[in-house]
């Protein structure tokens, strides 16, 4: 066996293949992390190009730039292109890079399913832009795409948009697929599961809710695409059918879709602060059963989303106590963050503020979210800007505050280069403090009443609008500096040490920087 | 119990035959879960 061993290292002792083909026929952890990463951050900038129209349109009362189906279009592009284009890929591509780096392993379980997982992706995504351009636009329903909005009234390009969700669902579940048969098969010796480091907890747990929740999701578009083409009545009433049964069903996906978006991040963000605090995470089992208990009561909640739609009000109030319920655990998480800085010998470095943003503004999300997980007060907010201001508020600096940060932390283990300290603290104060213009004055717009996915309002909402859109050109701004930031990194700077941050823990500080292109070949001992 | 025994043992040589076993089981399984609900989301609606 050592013999056998030895020979395969000598032939894998190679660095990367060049060529384009190397990304194209990849089949490395590290080059397909970084071509989700690349194509996340691409979608990202398309998605937030459809954000930058939707606040110019609001900028003022009246309609100055778009018509409204157009408007409707951006509003839904926007949110699909960023939950299933932008946040989701940049999870995975984090999970590509890490896991088999965290756990001593030399590569993802299925590696050739991994090339395949992230090639759809492309493809996927450009067919859902595509659709833009076709006779009478593209999806312009929301991104929940209610029926009989997304049946009975929807462009023809919808059948398009029908095949790239059920696209992008294949992609994740493959790709979950093979996490989980990473994580359970491939753990370097010692590493048992309560050793493991939190962001392989929290991704293993996602990839347990994608596998339930994606074929969930397929099985909805897929009733769309008969309802519209083959004569079933699954969401049309004339038909029999239920259109209220369409979103019991959306949202048994929809509601753990927001924890698959948000649990990776929490694990970035239990990396990072005892980094940086220099101290052991405080409480790592309850961390552990605290991610799993939100990723169990995410599955039964969903209805929160639809207390308007005329449920009995026992079932209202069963989903709001469930609903309320998520605060414990979640409440668990942050006390252990808190806990883990106190008396830690703190250093703020890029990471650690990204992480410390998360931890407040992901929390005052989590607030907004609690007041509208009761059923009474949701009945104020539903539909309105308060919604808007909410979601963003885990979102944003949540999810993807939860991504810049982990991009901060291991962007010197993956290019060999720190980045750059000053510019990467102007671009985390610009988009700290703009984030903050955009999206808290939506949720003065939404208590006054401003409804959501509208393109024009009331005067009395002007002042806010303008804020918010204010803040929303900044931030966009911020971050085409990130971009800038990346590639200055990549191009070189400040050389990275292995350890990359003072007494950094973890198998991932163990290996040279940059990382080499095969790593833990004869899996590490641990201790 | 499939999942566990050699599968979940983290004393698994991960250049080891048994692993590539192990992940051809878990795809199977997780597949079949997936497919699982895929039809039972057609289900809970065929019901009413």
């Amino acid at each position: 066996m050592s013999t056998a061993t030895a020979a395969h290292d000598d032939h894998h002792d190679h660095g990367a293949p060049a060529g384009l083909m190397r990304w194209v026929y990849t089949t490395n952890h590290k080059d397909i992390g970084t071509l989700y990463l690349w194509f996340s951050f691409v979608m990202f900038m398309i998605g937030g190009s459809f954000a930058m129209v939707i606040r110019a349109e609001l900028f003022m009362p009246g309609m100055q730039v778009v018509d409204p189906q157009f408007f409707n279009s951006m509003t839904t592009m926007h949110g699909l292109l960023m939950v299933f284009g932008a946040i989701m890929p940049a999870m995975v591509g984090l999970a590509n890079w890490q896991i088999p780096l965290m756990i001593g392993a030399p590569d993802m379980a299925l590696p050739r399913m991994n090339n395949w997982s992230f090639w759809i992706l492309p493809f996927a995504g450009t067919m859902l832009l595509s659709t833009m351009f076709m006779e009478g636009g593209g999806p312009a329903f929301g991104w929940t795409f209610y029926a009989p909005l997304s049946t009975t009234f929807a462009p023809d390009s919808t059948d398009f948009f029908i095949f790239a969700i059920h696209m992008l669902g294949f992609s994740s579940i493959m790709g979950s697929i093979n996490v989980i048969a990473t994580v359970l098969n491939m753990r370097a010796p010692g590493m048992t599961l309560m050793k493991m480091p939190l962001f392989v907890w929290t991704w293993l747990i996602t990839a347990f809710l994608l596998i339930a929740v994606m074929p969930v999701l397929a099985g909805a578009v897929t009733m769309m695409l008969t309802d519209r083409n083959f004569g079933t009545s699954f969401f049309s009433a004339a038909g029999g059918g239920d259109p209220v049964m369409f979103q019991h069903v959306f949202w048994f996906f929809g509601h753990p879709e927001v924890y698959i978006m948000i649990l990776p991040a929490f694990g970035v963000v239990s990396q990072i602060i005892p980094t940086f605090a220099r101290k052991p995470l405080f409480g790592y089992a309850s961390m552990v059963y605290a991610t799993a208990s939100i990723a169990f009561l995410s599955f039964i909640v969903w209805a929160h989303h639809m207390f308007t739609v005329g449920m009995p009000v026992a079932g209202e109030l069963y989903f709001m106590y469930a609903t309320v319920m998520i605060a414990v655990p979640t409440a668990v998480k942050v006390f252990n963050w808190a806990a883990t800085m106190w008396r830690g010998s703190m250093t703020f470095e890029p990471p650690m503020l990204w992480a410390l943003a998360f931890v407040f503004l992901f929390t005052l999300g989590g607030f907004t979210g609690l007041m509208m997980g009761v059923a009474p007060s949701d009945m104020q907010y539903h539909d309105t800007y308060f919604i808007v201001a909410h979601f963003h508020y885990v979102l944003v600096t949540g999810a993807l505050f939860g991504i810049i940060a982990a991009v901060y932390y291991w962007l010197p283990k993956w290019t060999g280069y720190y980045p750059d300290d000053r510019l990467s603290k102007l671009h985390f104060w610009w988009s700290a403090i703009s984030v903050n213009v955009l999206f808290f004055p939506q949720h003065f717009l939404g208590l006054a009443g401003m409804p959501r996915r509208i393109p024009d309002y009331s005067l009395q909402f002007a002042d806010w609008n303008m804020v918010s859109s204010i803040g929303g050109f900044a931030f966009g701004l911020g971050q085409v500096f990130f971009f800038f930031i990346i590639v200055k990194t990549i191009r070189g700077g400040e050389k990275a040490t292995d350890e990359c941050w003072e007494d950094a823990q973890g198998l991932e500080w163990t290996i040279a920087s940059p990382a080499p292109y095969h790593t833990f070949v004869t899996p590490p001992e641990i201790k | 119990m499939i999942l566990v025994g050699d599968v979940m043992s983290s004393d698994v040589d991960p250049n080891d035959p048994v692993r590539k076993a192990g992940n051809r089981r878990t795809v199977v399984i997780l597949l079949l879960v997936a497919v699982g609900f895929y039809v039972a989301s057609f289900l809970f609606l065929a019901d009413r």
